[in-house]
């Protein structure tokens, strides 16, 4: 830009900025080349930074459909416990835990997750337990809760946690 | 390459040094801790045998992807207290109970 300006402008240096442009266009035109790569490195990787901060917004959204969904279906398994309708444990107990590791697989390898994932893969686990539980000839009722609230406990704090990092991100 | 006998070794440092946040589950005499974001520990004592522990590794899907009991190796049952201390908060216990037997008799 400097070099263009002092070709164009008088100025008492432009007879000798005209003869070193001529004697040096090829190394002037190598780094003008390399500012624009420059430029273009850095755009892209703004590019790649919104294109991940995206798609992260959108892992976020679908997760919390996810959790509300399992967080409906763990508050139905209190209800069915207390009726000892075990069935109807297992069912919910099942769903709770897909929900669960589905949600994980779409964080897979996102560290941003980290700490929700292990909070998720703790509820799959307590609902695995439930389902064990539930199988046994006489299940316990107390077990199936104490597991179910500390289910509720983990989802409303996972759903918490990504609701600030979308109101966040937002603002 | 990794064997087993690490994995376990390396549980339950982990476990008795706080790093691993154990749990009860809904199944009596029943622990589970995840951690990386991937994967679960499940450790279990057998309701018959009491003698009888074994530890399950998950991966993220639910996916078994080893388990080993007691007879095997001796670490699981050390594995199953140390986790069991954990999940029950047994060493916050004993501080608050320790701090009310000092406390002047009313």
């Amino acid at each position: 830009m400097l070099l263009l300006a002092g070709l164009t402008i008088r100025t008492p240096y432009r007879d000798w900025l005209r003869k070193f442009a001529s004697d040096n266009w090829g190394s002037i035109a190598g780094v003008w080349g390399l500012e624009v790569s420059i430029c273009v490195l850095f755009v892209a990787e703004g590019a790649r930074a919104a294109a991940r901060e995206a798609r992260s917004g959108e892992k976020a959204k679908s997760a919390l459909e996810d959790l509300k969904h399992a967080a409906e279906k763990n508050t139905q398994i209190a209800a069915y416990a207390r009726s000892a309708k075990w069935d109807a444990v297992r069912i919910r107990a099942e769903e709770v835990m897909n929900y669960c590791h589905h949600t994980v697989a779409r964080w897979k390898d996102d560290s941003a997750f980290e700490e929700s994932s292990n909070d998720l893969l703790r509820v799959a686990e307590q609902m695995r337990s439930t389902i064990q539980q539930a199988d046994k000839p006489n299940p316990s009722a107390k077990g199936i809760l104490d597991s179910q609230a500390t289910s509720s406990e983990k989802l409303s704090t996972v759903t918490g946690r990504i609701e600030r990092k979308q109101d966040s991100r937002s603002k | 390459m990794p064997t087993d006998t690490e994995l376990l070794e390396k549980l339950l440092q982990s476990t008795q040094s706080g790093r691993i946040d154990w749990e009860k589950t809904a199944v009596d005499d029943q622990y589970s801790a995840s951690f990386g974001g991937k994967w679960t520990v499940l450790i279990d004592r057998s309701t018959k045998d009491r003698d009888f522990y074994w530890l399950t590794l998950r991966n993220a899907n639910g996916d078994e992807l080893l388990e080993v009991n007691s007879m095997q190796d001796i670490r699981v049952p050390e594995i199953f207290f140390a986790a069991k201390r954990r999940a029950l908060k047994v060493d916050e216990a004993l501080a608050d109970v320790i701090k009310d037997l000092d406390k002047p008799i009313k």
